[in-house]
């Protein structure tokens, strides 16, 4: 529970660090691309920390690539 | 401005320290280690500085410089967690110098407990590796010694001195033990260490007080293996022999016989010796090719006189001799005991890589005991020491 | 695009790039992969990788040549259009993007391995991340001028641990040379190649950058090759000093290489001291892999700036790296396996494809007029 409200705490604060700028120099393009890998990110790591259990990338390549498997 | 501010706070957050951090006075230093079996478990010996009372310093209260420590356990891993029962730190294998197994353990095979050693990543591959003669190891490491405050200390410079000055001592660490194993056809082999003189005097205080301690440790023998059980030890001669051809002499004293109850004594100084590997017929034949380099040190007998080159021949010829019977006596306990010590097998891996993976298997029980072993000793005897002809009237 | 071209790095820059990122995470478990397959004769195919590397080496430089100060992915958008050039695109960037998990993956390991293993892996590649991500917002100038300082320390540092380590060298490691046959020898450079060289596709990304009059070839040929060599060397001296077999049982031999250093019994234990060789290469490598990553995303989407996506790429970097390695023993029969064929395909095969793709659309636009 407290790592979630760190994951939470830390993208908010990543929002907050680049958000500011673009809205600034009105780039909303680059706004929008940014809070959907944001909100991705932030997915992706509370599923971590929540231990819900996320696809490991290194086993679709073992299954595309092992001839034998 | 906020930017750079928490930049710099982010950097001094870690720079202060890490997470593993283990403070100098958390460290349990283990110097040495015992492993005994014991009733189906590990007997885990540590021996563990006092560092207040190494310092240089004087030291201010009477407690021993080192502390014992034992842990049972199934593994070695096990036993030295279960110590920390008993002990105030958490051990620290960073500096460990020795590992002392007993002769049992060493019969039933060393492999388990040199696992958990190399998988270990605060223990390093440079410490030496004994076999206890005769007796458990936690015997070895209670001794109190003179000299030398921290007793493995002595123990493995006495190991490392002795190794080059005195032939029947080798002495073997981590890795050399690991090349030994993981390779073929050259059999590991382990020096053995014991205690002489009384034993029951020999773990207090008690035994430096005298000028000569009552009881004291010495390297006698070196222990055989075939893979990673011992088999046997080496006399004396063999062991001389073993070193011998395995390039291990640096130097050591030959005594010849001159007289009734007289010898002459040479000193060794330098020792270089190769193996040559030979296919005739599809049989495998090694030259020993020993070079070596001596000095006259003790001559009591007048009718030797170590002026004359002849002397010098006749001498160099018999001392020659004597290196070629421990060579060979080391070659025939060798076979007897059905394992490559010497290494021949590893030479010939490297020279002949097709014969080898066809004999590798069985080149222990079949193909080394019937090897011909041929040997090219050259001594020379350089010098007689800073006096020529004694002058003391007999 | 005019953030992305202004800045410069020169071409001896670029070079020193190169040498540390082909070096890269290879010195770190490379030596026993390859020691696995070939034993003794580790070092032989590190030669041979070192030849394929300079071929793969040259495939890149021709497209380097042809990218005429584009980026990779920007010359994919413009020439190939809209549809074939945003796959080959996101192809590239699954690529840069996987690179990055492998080597996050290698530090993450070699750390709590070997150095700190209490720290939990997180901690580790949290910090190590934010450098990179500085490194990044930093620009281009900054962390080529970094390689620059940088590159004396690390060749003093290689230069230690080989001079202080040639007494214990022993010439009989070596024996016997090549007795299993061309099939082991060339079964264990597939892993150097494609760690070293293959992956050093990233580079592609750099080429709007370099300030260089002329063709790109040299830089990148001379990089691979110092750089292989480099790597030669280390093979050779863990072959020499350790022998095969402690090669291939150890996870990191150069780390045991470094422990081994005894000078006088006075210098040792300087292990710790060199692990910022190693620090250094598979920063480097991972700086470039994340530069590649961040630049090429916001060019695939045309954006007009990238740092906003320096965290929340970091974050799913990170978050990935840790799904990707339940334990180090999946870990490493997926890398030692398959991963190189996942390199061969996008990093080799994609590659010349494109440069394929990019000769014919020149040819078109000339004949198109």
């Amino acid at each position: 529970m407290p790592s979630l409200i760190a994951v939470l705490a830390f993208a908010a604060g990543a929002f907050w660090l680049e958000a500011p700028g673009l809205i600034r120099r009105k780039l909303t393009k680059e706004l929008v691309v940014f809070i959907l890998f944001l909100l991705a990110g932030t997915a992706f790591y509370a599923a971590l920390v929540l231990e819900v259990r996320l696809p490991n990338l290194f086993q679709i390549i073992k299954l595309v690539y092992r001839i034998d498997a | 401005m906020i930017y750079r501010i928490t930049l710099i706070g982010l950097c001094l957050l870690m720079l202060a320290g890490c997470w593993s951090r283990r403070e100098l006075d958390e460290l349990l230093v283990v110097v040495g280690i015992g492993v005994d079996w014991e009733e189906g478990e590990y007997l885990v010996s540590f021996q563990t500085v006092n560092p207040s009372e190494i310092s240089m310093q004087k030291s201010t209260s009477d407690r021993p410089p080192v502390t014992l420590f034992q842990g049972r356990g199934k593994s070695v891993f096990e036993a030295a967690r279960s110590l920390t029962a008993e002990a105030p730190r958490k051990v620290y294998m960073g500096h460990l110098q020795l590992l002392i197994l007993s002769e049992t353990l060493a019969k039933k095979g060393i492999n388990d407990v040199l696992d958990g050693m190399l998988r270990d990543n605060e223990a390093r591959m440079d410490f030496h590796i004994e076999i206890a003669r005769g007796m458990k190891a936690e015997k070895l490491l209670k001794l109190y010694t003179p000299l030398e405050k921290l007793p493995t200390h002595s123990m493995q410079r006495s190991l490392i001195t002795s190794e080059k000055a005195w032939a029947p001592t080798v002495s073997v660490t981590l890795d050399e033990v690991m090349n030994r194993l993981s390779g073929e056809g050259f059999e590991l082999a382990l020096p053995g260490i014991q205690l002489i003189g009384d034993r029951a005097l020999s773990e207090s205080k008690t035994n430096i007080e005298k000028f000569q301690p009552p009881s004291r440790f010495r390297y006698m023998g070196i222990a055989a293996f075939k893979e990673d059980k011992m088999i046997g030890w080496l006399s004396e001669k063999e062991s001389k022999g073993y070193t011998d051809i395995t390039d291990n002499l640096t130097s050591t004293s030959i005594e010849l016989a001159c007289g009734d109850r007289k010898y002459t004594g040479i000193e060794v100084i330098s020792s270089k010796s190769k193996l040559e590997t030979k296919l005739r017929n599809g049989k495998p034949e090694i030259i020993v090719h020993i070079l070596t380099e001596a000095n006259i040190v003790d001559s009591p007998c007048m009718d030797v006189d170590v002026t004359d080159p002849a002397t010098i021949n006749r001498l160099q010829e018999e001392t020659a001799q004597v290196l070629k019977s421990n060579a060979e006596a080391a070659v025939r306990r060798a076979k007897r005991m059905k394992s490559d010590i010497l290494g021949f097998g590893n030479k010939f891996g490297k020279e002949h890589p097709g014969y080898w993976k066809q004999v590798e298997d069985s080149w222990n029980d079949q193909y080394f005991p019937l090897a011909k072993v041929e040997f090219d000793i050259e001594l020379y005897i350089r010098k007689t020491g800073t006096t020529g002809k004694s002058t003391l009237k007999k | 695009m005019k953030e992305y071209t202004n800045a410069k790095m020169s071409v001896r820059q670029f070079t020193i790039l190169i040498i540390l990122a082909s070096i890269g995470d290879s010195i770190l478990i490379l030596p026993t992969i390859t020691a696995a397959s070939a034993k003794q004769d580790a070092w032989l195919s590190m030669v041979l990788a070192l030849l394929l590397g300079m071929a793969a080496g040259g495939l890149f430089a021709a497209i380097a040549n042809r990218l005429r100060g584009e980026s990779l992915i920007s010359a994919a958008q413009q020439r190939l259009g809209i549809w074939a050039g945003s796959t080959v695109s996101i192809l590239f960037i699954i690529e840069f993007f996987m690179c990055g998990l492998t080597l996050m993956s290698e530090m993450g390991q070699f750390m709590t391995t070997q150095l700190m293993p209490e720290t939990p892996v997180n901690a580790i590649l949290l910090f190590f991340l934010s450098v990179i991500i500085i490194a990044y917002r930093y620009g281009v100038e900054a962390f080529a001028r970094m390689s620059e300082l940088l590159f004396p320390v690390f060749m003093s540092l290689l230069a230690v641990l080989v001079v202080f380590l040639m007494p214990q060298a022993e010439i009989e490691n070596l024996q016997p040379i090549a007795a299993g046959g061309l099939g082991p020898i060339m079964r264990g450079a597939f892993p150097p190649f494609a760690a070293g060289f293959m992956e050093m596709v990233v580079l592609l990304m750099l080429v709007p950058h370099v300030a260089a009059k002329t063709k790109l070839t040299r830089p990148i040929i001379s990089g691979f090759a110092i750089g292989g060599f480099l790597l030669l060397v280390i093979v050779a001296l863990c072959v020499l000093v350790l022998g095969p077999n402690l090669m291939e049982t150890k996870y990191y031999p150069t780390f045991v290489l470094a422990q081994k250093i005894s000078i006088g019994n006075f210098l040792e234990r300087l292990e710790a001291i060199l692990a910022f060789l190693w620090v250094i290469t598979v920063f480097f490598k991972m700086l470039l892999v994340y530069y590649s990553l961040t630049s090429g995303i916001a060019q695939l989407l045309r954006l007009k700036e990238s740092r906003m996506l320096t965290i929340p790429l970091g974050m799913l970097l990170l978050v990935f790296t840790i799904a990707g390695t339940p334990n180090i023993a999946v870990y490493n029969e997926i890398i030692v396996r398959d991963y190189p064929w996942f390199d061969l395909s996008f990093c080799i095969a994609l590659p010349a494809l494109f440069l394929v793709a990019l000769h014919l659309t020149r040819k078109r636009k000339v004949k198109g007029g």
